[in-house]
């Protein structure tokens, strides 16, 4: 799907809650096309809430609540009132890699094709080239070529964390989510999805959440600093780390640097 | 409790199944000494005469037929559903449900044929007679139902959320993300209870021979469900109080539970094979 | 917004409905079996049926021979059974090696997966006629002891297995012996599964007919045993000789009455079992 103007999302007074419980409330940001977007914050304040929220992963807990516009390329995704919303399509134009790589218990080639396949994305003729250039961009061909039929959980887990980008990424996905990608990586794997997620910033809109103040500052553009139940801070990466306006902020990095 | 009284317990409990194996062995010798593989092929059974297990053989074969006919559809359907369908509270209640079901004793099932559903397919059927191998079967498809579905439930609902999300994540939807990303997992668990209820179909013992007709011939054609026919359980269970223990008829007997032995045992051990350690109900 | 990819959807709803008719079938076959029992045989169900002795070929009188006799054989192999699997249980767990472990279990399943009819034949030719017990409760009570006796393993060894490793540490920390650890630390923190094992192993006693039917009951002529190699009466026989032998109509509703009254025995064990295992978190 084409996205009509420069901005991808829109969230215009959004609340979060579990049950009667507010997460995160009266969000409103907005991110652009082909941007890198880091969401930073101390744990339990809403991260992958958020970051679940733009791709519908919520609605699989029963007692999640959305209020507010979510828009996705100007239409608006929790709006649910004529069944417009097809969230599989959605989830297709979105790919999503979590903290632990989550392979399935099949072949190496099969996990990448996983969803391709699944969602008869392109003809069958074209599996294994997607299965090669997927793998290539993520600096994975050179390692398991000899052994695609081999199974998935063989892999380290910076592999497997690599491979699940693949899978992502075959479904050619416009937004890419990302929560805390690195988190259960060794230093050296998450150096290669770091400098995968600068390159594909520049032809996607890549959002992921981190705790590593260090990563957000070298590879977005845009931070959004969740705390205490809502956004306390959003803006340029200079703005934020050089000179945040918000106490809060201030405390929050000073207690990562030192 | 002295380590000497756990170790005698232990004794017990790790050889009764092969003490049995060898009564049953040492039993049925006879019978193999003067048949040999007549007895297996043999088709027919006259007391004092001859002995043939074939029939019984085929007739416990077809009840656990139709009875996986049945209930796996509905076991693995109804496993489905609870686990990744209904919510939390109507998920408790169909698993108390099934477990509490799942101890039906075989002669509540064995009376509810007799004296019920044997004149419903007869009725229905237009036959003379309702018992038959069918009846037996649709009556073993409802008694390990339960077994099936429980025990399925358990293998869907232990595989872990982030599988489901995963395949959501990518945009699967929840009967994709059922059969690609959690069925696959499920399958050695699903397989165990599939063996499981097979086996206790296969053994069942009184709610076959209150209503499969307890005849000991291979139906004619041998596709006929509607004949009357004979288990190997049935038929131990029809005979057993007037052999006495001793003589050829005894031997025979024991000699067709080798045979369900084997038959059990086959599918324990594939059960283990695919890996399945459940618990027991 | 967005349109949807060739008829996934309606796949999708397919499945769905074919899932959630195979679930409303299964209900409605189990729920017709209890409700079928319950208006067949919930007439007959008075203080009277209960506490007198069946006469007249079973259409007079009650089943009061035939619930005692269910209970004795039940509850005779309950007790043997337990020590033994206990011991069992705890023996592997506290001195085998994990491989051996696993083999012993191995042993177990296939235990449980005899058919109850051979344990009969097992019992008959061992407890009757070797050890001359003849058709008695007690040749009953030994063969359902060996017969749920997996059941009960299982059952314990499921709840040794999940005691937290520190516990056990803890003890051993204390420098506890094995007995010791046993007493104080494993057997009151597995005793739930003690009780779900026992209660699951009831339930499969009282409900077993093939493995007693000629080895421990008779139809008629007794109430009591008054010693060891006397037979019993019991509701499992009641039910399979009047099922087949009953002309008279007062009769038929008294089979029903029984075996309604065998269901609710064995759903008091097992609805017990369940009982315990939803508290202790142990998932249903
Ligand atoms: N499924 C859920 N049900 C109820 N509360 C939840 C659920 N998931 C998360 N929460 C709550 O939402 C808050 C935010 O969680 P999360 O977004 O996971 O935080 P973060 O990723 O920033 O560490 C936490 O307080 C957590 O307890
Ligand atoms: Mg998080």
């Amino acid at each position: 799907m084409d996205c009509p103007s420069d901005t991808v999302f829109i969230l215009e007074d959004v609340n979060l809650f579990f049950g009667s419980v507010p997460i995160l409330t009266d969000v409103n940001i907005t991110i652009r096309q082909r941007s890198i977007t880091s969401i930073i914050g101390p744990s339990g304040s809403g991260k992958s809430t958020l970051l679940r929220t733009l791709n519908r992963l919520n609605d699989h807990y029963p007692t999640f609540r959305c209020t507010g516009l979510v828009s996705y390329c100007g239409n608006s995704i929790y709006d649910n009132r004529n069944g417009s919303v097809d969230v599989s399509r959605l989830r297709q134009d979105i790919g999503m890699v979590f903290q632990k790589p989550c392979l399935f218990p099949t072949s190496i080639y099969e996990n990448v094709l996983f969803g391709v396949k699944r969602l008869k994305l392109r003809p069958k003729s074209e599996f294994y080239e997607i299965a090669e250039t997927m793998l290539r961009a993520v600096f994975l061909w050179d390692e398991v070529k000899d052994r695609l039929k081999h199974s998935a959980n063989e892999l380290s887990q910076g592999q497997q964390q690599r491979l699940s980008l693949a899978r992502a990424l075959a479904c050619e996905p416009k937004v890419l989510l990302l929560d805390e990608p690195t988190a259960s990586l060794d230093p050296k794997s998450s150096e290669a999805i770091e400098s995968l997620i600068l390159k594909l910033g520049t032809r996607l809109t890549v959002i992921f959440v981190t705790h590593h103040l260090e990563q957000a500052k070298q590879l977005s553009e845009t931070v959004i600093f969740l705390s205490d139940g809502c956004v306390c801070e959003w803006g340029g990466v200079d703005a934020i780390f050089s000179c945040p306006d918000k106490i809060m902020t201030q405390q929050y990095l000073a207690g990562h640097a030192s | 409790m002295t380590p000497w009284f756990l170790g005698i317990s232990f004794l017990i409990s790790s050889s009764l199944a092969g003490i049995i194996l060898v009564f049953l062995i040492s039993g049925s010798l006879p019978i193999f000494e003067k048949y040999g593989w007549e007895f297996i092929f043999g088709e027919e059974w006259y007391v004092g005469e001859t002995y043939g297990a074939l029939p019984m053989i085929y007739g416990t074969t077809v009840v656990t037929g139709i009875a996986l006919g049945i209930a796996l559809p509905l076991g693995i359907g109804t496993a489905v559903v609870t686990s990744e369908v209904v919510g939390r509270r109507m998920r408790y209640i169909l698993k108390s449900v099934m477990e509490i079901m799942a101890g039906v004793p075989g002669i509540v099932y064995g009376l509810l044929g007799m004296l019920l559903v044997t004149t419903w397919i007869r009725d229905l059927f237009g036959l003379v007679d309702g018992n038959c191998l069918l009846t037996a079967g649709l009556l073993l498809g409802v008694m390990i139902l339960p077994t099936v579905m429980t025990l399925s439930e358990d293998a869907i609902h232990v595989v872990p959320n982030f599988y489901r999300e995963q395949a959501y994540a990518l945009g699967l939807q929840t009967h994709e993300v059922i059969i690609y990303a959690v069925l696959p997992q499920a399958i050695p668990g699903i397989l165990g209870a599939i063996f499981l209820g097979t086996t206790r179909a296969m053994g069942e013992t009184v709610a076959v021979m209150l209503v499969i007709g307890s005849l000991d011939r291979i139906p004619d054609p041998f596709y006929n469900l509607f004949a009357p026919a004979q288990s190997i359980a049935s038929k131990i269970g029809r005979e057993a109080a007037e052999s006495i223990g001793v003589g050829l008829h005894w031997n025979a007997l024991v000699a067709l539970g080798l045979i369900l032995f084997g038959m059990v045992m086959t599918l324990t051990w594939l059960a283990e094979r695919v890996g399945w350690t459940g618990r027991l109900q | 917004m967005m349109t949807s990819v060739r008829g996934r959807g309606l796949v999708g709803r397919f499945w769905f409905l074919l899932t959630m008719l195979t679930t409303v079938l299964s209900v409605m076959l189990l729920v017709s079996v209890v409700s079928v029992m319950v208006a067949k045989g919930g007439a007959v169900l008075t203080w009277e049926f209960f506490s007198q002795p069946s006469r007249s070929f079973g259409a007079e009188g009650g089943i009061r021979s035939q619930i005692m006799g269910t209970l004795i054989l039940a509850v005779g192999a309950g007790l043997i059974s337990l020590p033994i699997a206990l011991g069992t249980a705890l023996y592997q767990s506290e001195y085998l090696s994990l491989r051996f472990q696993s083999v012993v279990m191995r042993l177990i399943y296939a235990l449980n997966g005899v058919p109850t009819i051979l344990f009969g034949l097992f019992g008959y030719l061992v407890f009757g006629l070797y050890f001359g017990l003849g058709i008695s409760w007690l040749s009953g009570v030994l063969i359902l002891a060996m017969m749920i006796l997996p059941t009960l393993v299982v059952s314990i060894r499921e709840a040794i297995e999940s005691i937290p490793v520190q516990y056990r540490e803890a003890g051993l920390a204390l420098g506890m012996t094995i007995p010791q650890l046993i007493r104080t630390v494993i057997i009151p923190y597995s005793f739930h599964g003690i009780v779900t094992g026992l209660l699951l192993g009831l339930a499969r006693a009282t409900g077993e007919t093939a493995a007693i039917l000629f080895t421990a009951t008779t139809f008629f002529g007794v109430d009591l045993p008054k010693s060891f190699n006397e037979p019993v009466t019991t509701l499992q026989t009641h039910i399979l000789v009047l099922s087949q032998e009953a002309v008279h109509l007062s009769a038929t509703s008294a089979v029903w009455g029984s075996a309604l009254t065998l269901m609710v025995l064995v759903f008091c064990f097992s609805s017990g079992a369940l009982v315990i295992r939803s508290r202790f978190g142990v998932k249903v």
